[in-house]
């Protein structure tokens, strides 16, 4: 009985050993799970190659519609008729993420009563070489886009440039707006 | 080594691998917040594939010191511009810089910046030559009729920049202001 003492504190020592060494490759690997799937998860953050403005096709692989996009998306958001300007305000609407429509909501009645009571038409003009991709990741396009805005109200007409920068979502295979900066 | 201790040192070794592995992640763990080009601040340029990119660095680097000038010191403004220039559109841009920045910069003993807010690649032709686009704001920063700590914004320019690779180094071959 005296010699069985050890051995007995040496097999609970081992199996308190073991179970703690347990609880921890446990620890470790559920760590190590929630880092991988962190990982795949993540956004692609890959620089990718810009549109090449005037190249063959240009206008139908993913970097060349970003760039459609955002010019079609600017030169929107500067069309404004006091005559239907919730159509075009409906219109910019149509080209955006939902948290952009709600931060154009924003200002939106504001804007429609200016337009409305001033009597205002807005219309611009873009260059061929007025935009230009600053930013491109296999989800996500910042273009510059430059425009000429003419403001068009009963008192005169006046042009005015204008330096824009659209942010750009890639959603279920189309960009949307996310942002646009108006560049001052 | 007793039957009690061979699954300690199995598990022993897993913990260990199961911590290298884990702190091997940790490491790589990509930046979650995803960095891109604004206007506020020191602009920084973001990285684009292909010869677009490089061709944009170095018009980014380049039209600050064609569009910033000293007017205590005219002639090292105009060889900094130069430097970054091809020699044909250096000679162009010498003869604009004698008849249009010259007057103005003695007149009002000004020192001028040229801050880029913006920049992107418009279109590359073959992997040589590169167009691209830069919102830039000229800024008066010292001279007559200025106070002491005060700044004048004289431009907020939309240029286009043409930039291509002789010898191995981008050049300025073209700025147009649309």
């Amino acid at each position: 009985m005296v010699n069985d003492a050890p051995t007995r504190r040496t097999a609970g020592g081992s199996r308190l050993l073991t179970a703690v060494l347990a609880l921890l490759l446990l620890a470790v690997l559920a760590t190590s799970a929630v880092l991988l799937l962190e990982r795949r998860n993540d956004p692609d953050d890959s620089p990718q190659r810009p549109a090449d403005i005037g190249a063959d096709g240009w206008e139908d692989d993913v970097e060349g519609r970003a760039v459609v996009a955002a010019r079609r998306a600017a030169r929107t958001y500067f069309t404004l008729d006091h005559r239907h300007v919730e159509r075009d305000m409906d219109a910019m609407r149509a080209l955006g993420t939902d948290s952009f429509v709600a931060s154009y909501d924003a200002g939106a009645a504001a804007l429609a009563d200016r337009v409305a009571e001033r009597r205002l038409r807005l219309s611009a003009a873009l260059e061929r070489d007025g935009a230009a991709t600053e930013l491109l990741l296999a989800d996500r396009a910042q273009v510059l886009v430059t425009l000429d805005v003419t403001t068009t109200a009963p008192t005169g007409r006046r042009t005015a440039p204008y330096r824009t920068r659209v942010v750009l979502d890639l959603v279920g295979g189309d960009w949307l707006v996310a942002a646009l900066e108006e560049v001052r | 080594m007793g039957p009690l201790r061979r699954p300690v040192v199995v598990l022993l070794v897993l913990v260990l691998l199961g911590s290298a592995l884990t702190v091997a992640l940790a490491l790589t763990r990509p930046d979650v917040a995803r960095s891109a080009p604004d206007s506020r601040g020191g602009y920084e340029v973001a990285d684009l594939l292909g010869p677009g990119g490089d061709g944009l660095e170095a018009a980014v680097a380049a039209v600050p010191l064609a569009l910033g000038y000293d007017h205590a010191d005219l002639a090292g403004s105009l060889r900094a511009a130069s430097a970054t220039m091809t020699p044909a559109y250096a000679a162009r841009f010498a003869r604009v810089f004698g008849r249009e920045v010259r007057p103005f910069a003695r007149e009002r003993e000004a020192v001028t910046e040229a801050r880029v807010r913006g920049a992107g690649v418009v279109r590359t032709r073959g992997g040589e030559d590169v167009v691209c686009l830069l919102y830039v704001d000229q800024v008066l920063v010292s001279g007559r009729g200025l106070a002491a700590g005060e700044s004048e914004v004289l431009g907020r320019n939309r240029v286009l920049v043409d930039v291509v690779l002789t010898d191995g180094v981008w050049k300025v071959d073209d700025i147009r202001v649309l």
